[in-house]
């Protein structure tokens, strides 16, 4: 049997561990309600541009727009959200299988691939697969301000224009509700993927019975597509960004409280060993003293 | 007094943070992109840009009007339900007094070119201080004088 102080020592340890990772649970779980609550707040909105979108895209009389043509352009762009810190789970592999695909799937129809990387994780990953990103999103902690998102935003739909990238992606954990979180690629150029996404995944479908002829439109179709291309390609950035928030907090809280769960079973356990190991240590004590008195006696 | 309107409908404002109106009311002025535009009941379908400027809803059901500044969106009109899609909404809705006073003062001093001298870094943008004023304004006049004038 182990010595009893080994025991508490592990005991101890156990105890620790244990008090680590019920703050992490705690601290993640306090952003996880705060970013579960600003997702579920811009769900209408999402709702509302998706059906808008979807309405343009239907159209019968075509809409000309370079956004919603492909691009004649032989690079993928691939933006790679992932978190600065481990101990969440298989939230990070997911992503890294994901992009282990986009390699694979570029290399074999010789297209180039440009990784936009966020999360150190995913720069620890791209060091090991020995690719350089060709940029790196530092200046916000996980959520980009609705300047900066713009700023993303802009930056890609003018690539795409002036035919600098063909296809942009986003590699990133999609919060479809608390029960399921799913590592998944969502492509926002050209921009009739991103309609065809984002009309599918809105939450309520609309019964629709009105056609965008229908309406009266102001300005011109192709002036009212252009400003709801950039908007729905703003909004699903910021909102690919909060979702892997939400879910690389939600995948944190769950494998933290797994392993706070794990330590106190552990702790009942090395407590049980203790005590187990102090009572047979005390009968064999008491057994020395009752046979010292009798041989004493005899 | 101008006459009450009769019929209302659904008026909703979404932003990517928040549902910051879902109400039934008689009228709604929205900023769009070439002008103000003005909605009552049974409005044709009708999908608009906006512009920068103050939307107005007014006679709202069990509530006093409400006034919200937007900087760009969309306004989309069918069957009887108004839904504004907006980036940027500056408002007193939900503020408490302090809040409200202070955003307006702030807006009065920027509108009247001391906000430079105090600080360039809180400096508001201009053309949202005078609406700011603007919209103070149109909350303390009663809704028939607004029409009139």
């Amino acid at each position: 049997m182990a010595n009893t102080r080994q025991i508490l020592k592990r005991r101890n340890a156990a105890a620790e561990i244990s008090k680590v990772t019920g703050t992490m649970e705690t601290i993640s779980a306090v952003r996880y309600r705060q970013y579960y609550h600003q997702w579920a707040e811009g769900l209408a909105f999402y709702d509302a541009l998706a059906q808008l979108a979807f309405l343009m895209a239907s159209a019968q009389t075509q809409i000309s727009h370079p956004l919603m043509e492909g691009s004649q352009s032989n690079v993928n762009a691939l933006i790679v959200i992932g978190s600065d810190r481990g101990l969440c789970g298989a939230y990070n592999a997911d992503i890294f299988r994901m992009l282990e695909t986009h390699i694979k799937m570029a290399q074999r129809f010789g297209r180039e691939l440009h990784i936009y990387a966020k999360g150190r994780k995913v720069l620890g990953y791209l060091d090991h697969l020995k690719i350089a990103p060709v940029k790196v999103y530092e200046d916000f902690g996980e959520v980009p301000t609705a300047e900066q998102a713009n700023a993303i935003g802009d930056y890609f739909t003018n690539e795409y224009l002036n035919g600098k990238i063909g296809r942009l992606g986003i590699a990133y954990n999609r919060f479809f509700s608390a029960a399921s979180q799913k590592a998944q690629t969502l492509t926002v150029l050209p921009v009739f993927d991103l309609i065809d996404d984002l009309t599918t995944r809105a939450t309520v479908i609309w019964p629709w019975e009105l056609q965008l002829e229908d309406f009266e439109l102001s300005p011109s179709p192709e002036s009212i597509f252009e400003t709801l291309a950039r908007m729905i390609i703003r909004t699903s950035i910021s909102g690919c960004f909060l979702e892997a928030s939400v879910s690389e907090h939600l995948a944190r809280v769950i494998s933290m409280r797994n392993a706070s769960e794990n330590a106190d079973e552990m702790i009942k356990d090395l407590t049980k060993a203790y005590n187990r190991a102090r009572q047979s240590q005390i009968t064999v004590e008491l057994l020395d003293i009752v046979s010292g008195v009798n041989v004493s006696n005899n | 007094m101008a006459e009450p309107l009769r019929g209302k409908f659904q008026i909703i404002l979404l932003t990517p943070r928040a549902k910051l109106l879902d109400v039934k009311a008689a009228s709604v002025v929205v900023p769009a992109h070439d002008g103000q535009l003005g909605v009552l009941r049974n409005h044709s379908p009708l999908l608009t840009e906006l512009g920068f400027g103050i939307m107005q809803v007014r006679e709202i059901s069990g509530r006093p009007d409400a006034f919200f500044i937007i900087e760009g969106g969309f306004i989309r009109v069918s069957e009887n339900h108004a839904t504004v899609l907006a980036y940027e909404v500056t408002t007193f809705e939900g503020k408490d007094k302090a809040q409200a006073d202070k955003m307006l003062s702030q807006a009065q001093s920027a509108v009247a070119g001391k906000e430079y001298i105090r600080s360039q870094q809180h400096a508001m943008d201009l053309k949202r201080a005078k609406y700011i004023v603007q919209m103070a304004e149109m909350i303390q006049a009663p809704a028939d004088v607004q029409q009139s004038g």
